[in-house]
């Protein structure tokens, strides 16, 4: 078994074929280790604007608790400030392996006190392109790996088949089963030795070019997506030897395989993509746009109705009934922050949902599954969006509270919230503004979140394994004229 | 198949007849013939249709998702105009119409929104509004008929002629062409009409789909747009003419078809899906991309500036003189007030003055944001020149100019924009409204104050009657304001104020900014044949019999 092994390596070695798979996988990943530096390097550059301007905005609101507040609160536009306060994530360390949604666009939010995000426009991304897909390790292997793969392999069996030695090769005293596997792990040698080329050259591209530290924890990351790499290509390599064993020539299991990796990587995955865009249908920023506007109007009306709910300018005078009018103001003001809140909370959902349905007509391809798996082994992708907006979250929960809290110590405030000149004026240290900080996910919980899309990979590939067995037990051996 | 006694009753027939371009109509028809019924012909084929049937329908709901954001957007608009009762309120709106071709080739339609506002106090570089779109769904590319096209027939081409040498070669059937004394441009020309005309076929198939998907989604287009459609097909048959020369070329070079086959593979493969992937990531590093939260920060700086400015002009004017009247409180958001003419003639002073900065400012956002924008540009260009090789990628600059998608399509629109509301400035200058009272009120000069005078500004109303009565009369003649305001009395000369007219750009325009395009695809053309052509004249045809089985 080893002598058919290590025949096949060596004939692979020599072919033009691997050496055309050699440069261009190598030269892809050398670009990569480039351009990804660059592209890390401007990210958080542009990160670290957000954090110190944000850093600005605190020290500055901190001389009033109010301030804290009302500069960040833009139902009526009122307080100083009608830019939101933005917050963002540094670009994720494991760029250059996958980028996620877009490369060049940082993870980032418009805070609007006290409680309602939405989704900031921090990037790099360039509208006068046409949209590619971003070169990252996870694009090289799962488009130009897998083609490469089908091309080393389509012709492992009908190949010496059609030259006559496969009766020669039968002829060892090894098992048919032997001889299919002998050739696999031939193949998927070649394959790991140049994954291992392609991403140290990579590596070292980029951390020599100023890209992003790695940590102990990011190689182990790495590590894990090797593996999904290594079960993804084994798939089309065990697909192309089923192909191989049952075709009748060479062309025609190219052809087939060719067909086979259009539809797996391409079609399904795209065709999907759009067949849901058109018929599941999300809510549109015009529509929430009416509807908030519409709810608005309706609470607006009442509150102007409302002969009792107001803002008095002598606050003495409003003292006297313990700030009644002032109080039911803010109230309905409270209520249509809500009410925005919920209505954007509402898209974002119907947003998922779509995202949702996509993920899993994604998960119908061996392709789609490598790169779900993949972007969630890394920590990146939308699992990274959701715990940012998590993250978030609790971060405006706890900022809200430490208002308040700031506001109950001034026993002259009126603490109505939100409302301009009734709250605290007193100023609060900015060292103790809650600041947000973002931890990136846990390896135990990527982990948890790949575990079902890599669970079927490896399901895939025994299934497609034993298929080819199966193919090549009953394979003719020689070329029928 | 026994394509040797095809071949031979083929070449008899052939003897037969004379003339040398009957010739080549012979063998044209009999690889057509070939192609047609070829597994290879109909799996692409059937794939493609189905692909273009997907297509054409997330085309026209996307069209109708555009098509419904756009009246929104124009009715919004007619609303705002209808509300302005000021100069300084009049900020119209223009809402860029959708192109019926994005139904056929996304291009940029979708990149942008759709509304500008022309106002006095910003100039339209970008859109007011978001495009319509998911973010997650921003990892895939376009996936419209042109890219399918593009993708699938090129395969196709490619497929088709990667062995029409190699291929009879090895059959043996080449060897026999030419004891029949064929010249070898026939033989190859013929190849390449009957392949040609298959990849034609092919096409007019995809394009019968497409049509039915959007006469069952009653979608229709204009008459003044099927000439770009005919030039569209027209660009797609010469990228696939391309492909199947680029195929023909492989097929020459190499000796059996299975390095034909792989070698068309690959070249497909990088032309097609590497390339221009690999030149657009590269031309980041080429052309670093500007940040766009740094141009955010600019911009707010800038205005922030401008509005200092406005405010320390307010204070230098010092505080405006005492009016007469009376600032009532009507209900929340509404209150009334008074002015006396030497109040008028102050606030005058300010806005006119505001207005001059205004524009001031305009103009250096303007010219950030444009620099953002060329930047931008800039890369763009560089990732096309380095893709250069790449039909597919010509191909798509050329259906997107032709369709009306381009970018550049959303920035022709931009300068009309631009230049519509130059010439309201000039307007509002000849006219001399910034410095008129129309500018900031819609009361008739003169309106007096019907309040008596004791009860002025500053002076509290004494007693609770008071206060009422007050209340009543003013509410009073704000409804009569209201009422005039509905009726028209008090409305705009909108019919003076130059009109905006839009044309988007003719075809002329887009072709001679194409020429490069369709100039490379024909190159590409001319050199793969001119390669394979001198090649296959000393191609040995003869069978070798030590090849293969």
């Amino acid at each position: 078994m080893s002598a058919i092994y290590w025949r096949e390596i060596r004939d692979l070695l020599k072919s033009a074929r691997f050496r055309i798979a050699v440069c261009l996988f190598l030269i892809g990943m050398t670009v990569n280790g480039f351009v990804m530096s660059s592209a890390y390097q401007d990210l958080l550059r542009m990160h670290n604007d957000v954090e110190l301007s944000a850093s600005e905005r605190f020290r500055e609101s901190a001389s009033h608790v109010e301030l804290l507040a009302i500069n960040f609160n833009e139902v009526f536009g009122s307080g100083g400030h009608s830019e939101a306060l933005n917050l963002s994530a540094p670009p994720p360390r494991m760029l250059p392996v996958a980028s996620g949604t877009e490369l060049g666009r940082l993870l980032g939010v418009e805070y609007n006190f006290p409680n309602a995000v939405q989704p900031g426009d921090l990037g790099l991304s360039n509208e006068e392109m046409p949209v590619r897909p971003v070169l990252d390790w996870e694009f090289m292997v799962r488009i130009l790996l897998s083609f490469i793969a089908i091309i080393l392999s389509y012709d492992l069996i009908v190949g010496e088949r059609e030259r006559g030695t496969l009766a020669l090769t039968l002829a060892y005293p090894v098992s048919r089963r032997r001889v299919l596997l002998a050739k696999f792990a031939a193949v998927m040698t070649l394959l790991a030795w140049l994954l291992l080329a392609g991403s140290i050259l990579s590596v070292l591209a980029y951390l020599t070019r100023g890209g992003g530290a790695f940590s102990a924890s990011d190689y182990a990351r790495m590590l894990l997506f090797a593996l999904g790499e290594i079960l993804y290509l084994a798939i089309f390599v065990a697909v192309s030897l089923l192909v191989s064993s049952r075709a009748s020539a060479s062309t025609y299991s190219l052809t087939a395989l060719l067909i086979f990796w259009i539809a797996v990587v391409v079609v399904i995955p795209q065709g999907g993509t759009a067949a849901v865009q058109g018929f599941v249908r999300t809510v549109s920023d015009v529509q929430v746009e009416q509807k908030i506007m519409r709810q608005l109007e309706d609470q607006v009306n009442e509150l102007v109705g409302e002969m009792d709910s107001f803002i008095r300018s002598d606050m003495n005078e409003a003292r006297k009934d313990d700030f009644a009018s002032e109080r039911n103001y803010a109230r309905r003001v409270n209520q249509m922050i809500t009410t925005i809140k919920t209505t954007l909370d509402e898209q974002q959902a119907s947003h998922r949902r779509q995202a949702r349905i996509i993920q899993n007509i994604l998960r119908l391809t061996p392709a789609g599954l490598f790169q779900l798996g993949s972007e969630r082994i890394l920590g990146v992708g939308d699992t990274r969006e959701e715990h940012f907006l998590q993250a978030v979250d609790k971060w405006a929960e706890g900022y809200a509270r430490f208002v308040q809290e700031q506001d109950r110590l001034d026993p002259q405030s009126p603490h109505i919230f939100y409302v301009q000149n009734y709250m605290s004026q007193r100023a609060v240290d900015p060292a103790t503004i809650p600041r947000f900080q973002f931890e990136e996910l846990s390896l135990k919980e990527s982990l948890k979140n790949a575990l079902f899309d890599w669970a079927l990979l490896i399901f895939e590939l025994i299934v497609a394994l034993s298929l080819s067995i199966v193919a090549f037990e009953r394979a003719p051996v020689s070329k029928t004229v | 198949m026994n394509g040797m006694d095809e071949a031979q009753a083929d070449f008899s027939k052939v003897t037969r007849t004379a003339g040398a371009l009957s010739v080549v109509r012979a063998i044209a028809a009999r690889e057509l013939r070939d192609h047609l019924v070829s597994a290879r012909f109909r799996l692409i084929l059937v794939t493609t249709l189905a692909l273009v049937l997907l297509s054409t329908l997330a085309g026209t709901f996307n069209y109708r998702a555009q098509a419904e954001q756009y009246e929104t957007a124009l009715e919004r608009a007619r609303q705002k105009l209808r509300e302005a009762t000021t100069w300084s309120e009049f900020q119209p709106i223009l809402v860029r119409a959708v192109a019926p071709l994005m139904i056929l080739n996304a291009g940029f339609e979708t990149r942008d929104g759709r509304v500008v506002i022309v106002s006095n106090n910003q100039i339209p570089a970008t859109t007011e509004d978001a495009p319509a779109g998911t973010p997650y769904l921003a990892r895939f590319s376009e996936f419209d008929v042109t890219t399918v096209l593009g993708d699938m027939l090129g395969l196709l081409a490619v497929l088709l002629s990667f062995d029409a040498v190699s291929g009879e070669r090895e059959r043996g059937t080449l060897a026999l062409s030419f004891s029949n004394s064929l010249a070898r441009w026939q033989v190859i020309f013929g190849k390449y009409l009957g392949g040609i005309l298959a990849l034609a076929l092919a096409l007019a198939a995809s394009l019968l789909i497409a049509l039915i998907v959007c006469f069952i989604s009653r979608v229709h287009f204009p008459g003044a747009e099927w000439p770009r459609i005919a030039l569209w097909i027209l660009a797609i048959l010469i990228y696939l003419s391309a492909m199947f020369w680029i195929g023909m070329l492989i097929s020459v070079l190499t000796r059996r078809t299975s390095s034909s086959l792989l070698a068309a593979m690959i070249a497909w493969f990088a032309l097609v899906i590497f390339i221009p992937v690999v030149a657009a990531f590269a031309a980041r590093q080429v052309v670093r991309s500007p940040s766009s939260y740094m141009l955010y920060r600019e911009l707010a700086g800038l205005n922030e500036e401008l509005e200092q400015r406005s405010a320390d002009f307010k204070k230098s004017l010092g505080a405006p003189p005492e009016s007469e009247g009376i600032s009532i409180s009507l209900e929340q958001g509404v209150s009334m007030s008074f002015y006396s003419p030497e109040t008028y003639s102050w606030w005058i002073k300010y806005y006119a003055r505001r207005a001059q900065m205004e524009r001031e400012y305009a103009l250096k956002i303007y010219n950030r944001i444009k620099e953002f924008q060329d930047r931008n540009r800039t890369q763009a260009e560089r990732a096309f020149n380095l893709s250069a090789l790449s039909p597919v990628v010509h191909l798509e600059r050329v259906a997107d100019e032709l369709t009306g998608t381009s970018r550049d399509d959303a920035y022709y629109f931009m300068d009309a924009a631009r230049q519509y509301r130059q010439s309201l400035i000039d307007f509002y200058d000849a006219n001399h409204l910034t410095t008129s009272l129309r500018w900031i009120t819609d009361d008739p000069p003169g309106t007096e104050s019907p309040f008596p005078k004791e009860t002025s500004l500053g002076k509290k109303a004494n007693t609770e009657e008071e206060t009422r009565s007050e209340t009543e009369l003013g509410k009073k003649l704000y409804a009569q304001v209201l009422a005039e305001r509905e009726s028209g009395k008090r409305a705009l000369p909108i019919n003076e104020i130059p009109q905006f007219n839009y044309q988007p750009q003719s075809l002329n325009r887009a072709i001679s900014k194409i020429f490069s395009s369709i100039a490379a695809l024909i190159l590409i053309n001319l050199l793969c044949a001119a390669a394979a052509y001198l090649k296959f004249r000393r191609y040995d045809v003869r069978r070798k019999r030590a090849e293969g089985v």
